[in-house]
Formats: structure tokens, sequence, C-alpha cells
């Protein structure tokens, strides 16, 4: 028995700063099966593969590949020992033909120089093989299908001899043929005796292939499974949500007004948004659930103009917003905070107190001079409220932790006193307390007769603090939750459009 | 014992980073105290240097570089470094110049060197605006302009020009010369409006993280519009200044002034990413360089060695800025 298992992952934990994104888990993996991962967002999935392939190390547990406890440090180490991993985000080189690709690191040498023939003759062979006969090796990376450029990343692998790949999501870019095509490989895979690790937010997908199926939740391991009749999508469901809802951020304390804003046939992209429409009363906290890639980001986006919607209107009170880009949506009183407060909210080598001013330069400057003053009291206005930890108003943002970072970045947008406020992921990587002192401050804000619109991937966030609950799935508007209707297994089955009733 | 051994070390060292890095925080500081161990160095080699007439030279030198360096700091600050401006000094000169020997008055010359100038300055912000790397588009700028010159001048200079118009460059008020003044009208204004003017303070938000300032409601692409344009409109009034102090324009006017300028305020703080210093600090940065090229005149050595130094200060400068902004990252995380 124990020779068939040629992973074994051993009471692993990974915490970060703030918060614990994998707590202890430990499964076996058996040789030669195509094993799936499932979970709801921020499960800990591509935590626990990102451990597996060496891009970061465990806290604590241990990794024991075919009998030997590992420690990949690299991706290169793991892939030395026969891991690799094809990443969601494809890492290759798009500017060179598809043989450099291949053989990056490792090209055909004779007499001190590259050996073409030989290169362009092995690719061609590999190509074949994997049944990619139309691409050949001196086409750019950057000129093939994603499909195409994902099978010569597993081929990659092949050829450095991995005897387990890992595949994080694999198919949430490709169309219905590459999906199938792919299919056909990992099962050629297998009959080489390759172990596949998938991961998927595609129940169907994973019915379809797994032998194994494992489910994490909130970092933890909840069961692991063979994939037989009994193992329904609706199970599956079942095993990912149930916790208990330990939160409360006052949902439905405020009485909603008249409506505030109303987002009409919001399209963008082909099938990324797809004729969204929704409202927005004066004193209500509306949630947005969806998978991630159901292109609920895209759809605030669109809103305050960030990327260019291709049809849609956006009326405020009753009127149409022309918004073509955010100084527009700042006019018109909208605010957008993005779940990228690194790169797209903050000013990390500025200071608090000019963070915080970043959105309300305008109302804290009397006739275009900035008042200083207003800009201090403003500032400590938020620090007090949000109980921030900081040194000094000076401090500079980027030496903040986490939360403190996200509590100035809601600080700077309430700064501004935008009607609507639209927030991506408002407690990503927040510790529990911080999670609460910014919930109690978004609802105070509606109660001053603001709306908020709210994305999460975490349910019991939404579920605690939403006074209604909106899902998403595939750019399409799939359903609407009222307070008290909230459930789990609910939610799930509209995000991942799966109409039988559950539980 | 090993690790006890390390940890001395780091401590030392730490020591001496933190030095390094007040000397960069308080960069104004540092510059005062360099500029005048410079001074009194220099004294001491000639006593030439104290006297009045070694430093109306020094400063009157640099007044028509820093009417240019005041909104080149407001593009740096926004994280955009202009390197058209030298050109467009020369370009906007000689057309007023042009202008006023065909027989316009010295107040048209002059309106026409200002709009040439401001259009020049536009055309970059617009460049830029459009996806155009800044330093892509002002180095296009920079030999176009330059080009343009050329063509319309040759190699002859443009002399010849009214009494009045001449004055502008000339007039001294209780033995100051007008470059000087110009010049310290500049800054005052510049420092002011840097940092109290709302649309113009914005520049730091800009240059700290453009899509953040963008999402913020700033606009980004306005501002960057108007920086340029004004850049490129006090190149012309530079450019008139320069015309009409030493009373004649070349197409060898200005050649280095994009990089004498750049080089000053990145020595006083003014990082070319964008986002920090002030204006005070890129001024004494400019002031400094200035002293260096003045002592090595006084020092008898070959001026060729001059660009030597230029050179290797900005690399310094640059690498300096950088150690630290990366050992700030890293002991943080």
């Amino acid at each position: 028995m124990e020779n068939n298992v040629i992973i074994s992952v051993e009471n692993v934990a990974k915490s970060f700063p703030g918060v614990q994104a994998l707590k202890g888990v430990s499964f076996k993996i058996r040789r030669g099966t195509t094993h799936c991962i499932i979970g709801e967002n921020g499960a800990g999935k591509s935590t626990l593969m990102k451990i597996l392939s060496g891009v970061q190390t465990a806290t604590s547990g241990n990794i024991v590949v075919d009998g030997e406890t590992v420690v990949f440090h690299n991706p290169a180490e793991a892939l030395e020992f026969g891991v690799g991993t094809v990443y969601q985000e494809l890492s290759n080189y798009q500017q060179l033909d598809v043989a450099h690709n291949m053989y990056c690191g490792m090209l055909p040498i004779k007499h001190g120089m590259l050996d073409w023939k030989k290169l362009h003759a092995d690719t061609r062979k590999v190509l074949d093989e994997f049944g990619l006969t139309h691409v050949s090796p001196t086409d750019m990376m950057v000129s093939l299908s994603l499909g195409a450029q994902q099978m010569i990343e597993i081929a990659k692998l092949l050829i450095r001899e991995a005897r387990i790949v890992i595949l994080d999501e694999p198919t949430s870019a490709l169309t219905s043929v590459e999906v199938e095509r792919l299919f056909e490989l990992i099962s050629t895979l297998k009959e080489k005796g390759v172990t596949v690790l998938f991961i998927s937010h595609k129940l169907d997908e994973v019915k379809y292939l797994a032998d194994d199926v494992t489910v994490l939740k909130d970092g933890q391991h909840v069961v692991t499974v063979e994939n037989t009749e009994e193992l329904t999508e609706s199970q599956m469901i079942r095993y990912m949500v149930g916790r208990d809802v330990a939160y409360d951020y006052q949902a439905g304390t405020s009485e909603a007004g008249e409506v505030l804003m109303e987002v009409e046939n919001m399209c963008y992209g082909g099938k990324t948004v797809q004729d969204f429409s929704f409202k927005l009363h004066r004193g209500e906290v509306i949630g947005i659930s969806g998978l991630e890639g159901s292109g609920r980001t895209e759809l605030f986006e669109c809103i305050v103009g960030w990327k260019k919607k291709t049809s849609g209107t956006v009326k405020m009170n009753g009127k149409v917003c022309e918004i073509r880009n955010t100084t527009d949506a700042s006019r018109c009183k909208i605010g957008y905070m993005t779940k990228e407060r690194k790169h797209l909210g903050l000013f990390l080598s500025m200071s608090v107190q000019e963070n915080i001013s970043a959105a309300a330069t305008e109302r804290l400057s009397k006739k275009g001079i900035v008042q200083y003053s207003d800009r201090i009291k403003n500032a400590n206005v938020f620090v007090d409220k949000m109980s921030i930890k900081i040194s000094g108003l000076a401090q500079r943002v980027m030496n903040l932790s986490g939360g403190n970072q996200q509590k100035v970045l809601l600080g700077m947008w309430l700064s501004n006193e935008p009607d609507v406020l639209l927030i991506d992921e408002p407690t990503r990587g927040v510790d529990v307390g911080a999670k609460r002192e910014i919930h109690v401050l978004i609802r105070e804000a509606v109660k001053q007769g603001k709306g908020v619109v709210l994305i999460s991937s975490e349910m019991p966030e939404l579920m605690a603090s939403c006074d209604r609950i909106l899902v998403m799935h595939e750019g399409k508007l799939k359903g609407e939750l009222k307070l008290g209707e909230y459930s789990e297994e609910k939610i799930m089955s509209l995000a991942y459009s799966n109409m039988q009733q559950v539980g | 014992m090993q690790l006890k051994e390390k940890n001395g070390i780091e401590k030392k060292q730490s020591r001496m980073m933190r030095l390094v890095m007040f000397a960069i925080d308080r960069r104004e500081v540092t510059l005062v105290i360099l500029i005048l161990a410079l001074g009194a160095f220099l004294t001491w080699v000639s006593p030439n240097f104290l006297s009045a007439a070694n430093f109306s030279v020094m400063l009157n030198a640099i007044g028509t570089d820093i009417i240019v360096a005041v909104p080149m700091a407001f593009c740096m600050i926004a994280g955009h470094s202009d390197f058209s401006v030298g050109s467009n000094v020369c370009l906007s000169s000689i057309l007023a110049g042009m202008a006023m020997n065909a027989g316009a008055s010295p107040i048209v010359g002059i309106l026409i060197g200002l709009a040439c100038g401001a259009i020049l300055g536009y055309i970059m912000g617009f460049a830029v605006n459009h996806k155009v790397p800044t330093f892509v588009a002002t180095l296009g700028g920079m030999y176009a302009y330059r080009g343009i010159a050329m063509v319309l001048c040759g190699a002859t200079s443009i002399t010849g020009f009214e009494r009045s118009f001449l004055n502008l460059g000339r007039f001294t008020i209780a033995g100051i010369r007008a470059p000087i003044i110009y010049a310290a009208i500049m800054i005052i204004i510049g420092h002011f409006v840097l940092k109290y003017v709302n649309f113009f303070h914005n520049a730091y938000y800009i240059g700290s993280n453009v899509s953040s300032a963008t999402l913020a409601g700033i606009n980004s692409k306005k501002y960057l519009s108007v920086a340029f344009t004004l850049t490129g409109l006090f190149c012309g009034v530079a450019g008139l200044v320069l015309c009409a102090r030493v009373g004649s324009v070349s197409v060898n006017t200005a050649t280095d002034l994009h990089f004498k300028n750049i080089v000053g305020l990145m020595v006083g703080g003014v990082s070319n990413h964008g986002g920090t210093g002030s204006l005070i600090g890129g001024m004494l940065g400019i002031l400094f360089m200035q002293m260096l090229d003045n002592a090595l005149v006084m020092l008898y050595i070959d001026p060729n060695y001059n660009q030597i130094f230029i050179g290797a200060i900005l690399i310094l400068a640059v690498a300096l800025d950088q150690f630290v902004s990366d050992y700030r990252a890293k002991v943080h995380t």
C-alpha cells in the first residue's frame, strides 16, 4: 500500500503575516493517478500547490515524495525531483520560439556551438507526440493559442522527466475544443505513469477526470475520496461549505432608502461581463459573489471607467452619468477600492497622511490651495476610528502591516465622501480584529446614506455584512439572495451554476 | 560564536546605513553642508572664490538653467525626465531672433519665442500621454528640435537685436543681474506652487504610483500635458533671457542643458522615478553641481575632465538612491 503513495502531505502549515493559509493539512496522493484538489477561493489550494512546487516553503510539516522527506526552495529544485508545475498564468518566454521555450536551459550543444538541427528535430518529435502537428519549432510562442502554449509547457516538464505534473486551473482560459485536447493529453500522461495533480473550480471537469478528489476548506483538509458514483457535484459542494458562521458585521441594521445608483446592461469584452444590471439603494450594502474569473472585478472596473465597457449605462440618483475615466467616476461620487492595494491603491513610498488625503485632494484644499491642517485633521479622524497602528502620520505606508495598509486605503476612499463605494475584497490578507473594524466603518458610512457594493471570496464575510447578495457566474447575474435566505450552499450552487437543489 | 560575530557586523552596518539614510532623507541639509564645505575648500585654495565677481559669474550662468529646471522638476516628480529642453531653448530663441531680425518688434519676437516653446513642450506631453515612453519621446524631441534649428539657422549666429530687447537679460537691481533675479522668482513661485497648489502637488501622487493616482480620481494625463507645456514655455523664457544676455543665438545654444539640469535635480533628491524630492533640494543640487564646475576651473583642471565628473556623479547619485530604497524595502519586509 505504502508503495502506492507517491506524495504524502503531512501536517503542512503555512502562515503569512496576519493570515494562516494552511492549518496542518495531511493527505496522500496515489502513484499514477489524476488527483483533483477543490475548495472555495482562499481555501488554501494555491498555497499548497506553491509549497509542492517550491515557490514557497511550508512553515511546518513535511512533504514526502517517494518515501523521502523533501523541502523545495525553488521550482528548479522541485523539478529536479520530478515535480513540475504549469501555472495558471503561463510563465514562458513569449518572444522566443517554441524550440527555445521547450529546451530552455538544456539546448543541445555540438562542438561548443548550438546544434540547431538537433534542436529543431527534437522539438518536432515532441510536438508530434503531443499532437501539435500544426505547430512549427520556429513559431513564436506569442503567436500560439493559449491551449497550445499550455501543452508545450507540459511537454517541457516531461522532457525534464517530471513524474508529477501540477496543473493549476489549466482550463480557465481555454476553449472547449482545447479543453478536450488537454484531457486527452492528461489520459496519455496517466498511461505513461505520470501522476497529475489538478486544481479546478469546475466540478464537472473534476468529476470527469479525477481518480481521487481532495477537498480543502479554510486551510484545512476536509476529505480525500475516490471518485466513485456516489461522489456527486452537490456532494462536493457540501464538502466545500458547511462551516459555522462566527461573524456579525451588522447586516441589515440600516434602512434602505431611495435608489442611489443603477447599473444597466453592463457588458465588457465579449463574455467577461454580460448584460449585468442592478440597483443600489441608499443605506445598503450589496455583496457580489462569484468564483474568481466570473467577471466581478471587471464589472467594477467598467463602472468606474478603469476598463472601457462595451456597452451599458450607470445612473446616479436617476441621472445618467457619462463615465469615461476614473476622474469622471470621482466627479459622479463613485469610488473604487481595488483588491490590489499595493499596485492599484496605495502610494507605498508616501506617508500615511498623504495616502489618506489622496482621493480627496480637492475636498481638502481651498480654492486650489492645499490645506495641510485639514489633511492632518482628516487623517487623524480615520486613524482614530479604525485604530490604525502607526508611529505617526509621516510614517511611510510601505512599512505598515497588510491590515493597517488596508485601513489606510479605506480611509483614503471614505475621505472623499463618495456616494457609492465599490470595494473589491475589503479584507484580503487582514486579521479578524481588523476585519471587524473595517466592516463597522463601512456600515457607519452606509448609515449616513451612502451605498456600498462589496466583492468578497469569503462567503461568511459576505453573509455577515451584506443586505443583499448577487451571485455572478461567467459574467451573468445568476441570482439574488435576500438577507435571511443566505446559505453557503445556495450561493455556491449559483456560483458554480449547479442548478439542482442542494441540501 | 560565529552568530554573534555576524550580528556584530550587522549592527555596525546598520548604524552606517542609518547615517546614510539620514543624509539621503535630509537632502537639503546634506547639500547645504556639502556646498559650505566645498566653498570653504575653494576659498582656501583660491581667495578669488569669495569675490563678488566670481559669484556673480557663477550664479549668472545657472540663472537661465534654473528657469528651465523649476518646471522640469514638476515633470520629474511626476516621473518624467524631459531631455528635449536644451533643443527647445535653442529653437524657440532662434525663431524669436529670426522674427526680430526680419523686422518684428521685440514684443512680437518675445511672444513668438514663448509660443514656440510652449508648443514644443506640448508636443512632448502629447506623445507621453499617447504611450510613447518619455525617454524615447523627449530624446526624439531633443534631436528633431535641434535639427530644425540647424536647418533654419545653419552655421551662422543671429545677432543685432534692439537695445530694449537686450536689456531684458542685462538689467541689474541693486547690483544683482537679471538672470539671477528671474531664477529667484522662479524658485519662490515654484516652491509655493508645488507645495500648496493642489493641482501641482498631485505630481507626487502621480510620480509615486500613476495607477493608484488615476484610480483616486487624479487626472494624470491632464497634469502631464500641463507640466510638459509649462516646461516648454519656460524653455522659451530661458531662451529669450539667454539670447538677450549673450546678445546672440546659434545652433550651439544650450546643448547640454537637459543633462546638467537632470543631474543637478537628481543629486538634489528629485528622483527620476518620481514621487520624491523638493524644489529647494533640486535647486541646491544644481547649485552644487555648478560649484563643482567652478571648482574645476579654479583648480586649473582641463575643462574636458568636467564631463567625466558630471557623468560619474550622476551614476553615483542614482546608485546611492537605488541602494537606499532597496535597503528600505528589505529592512521592512
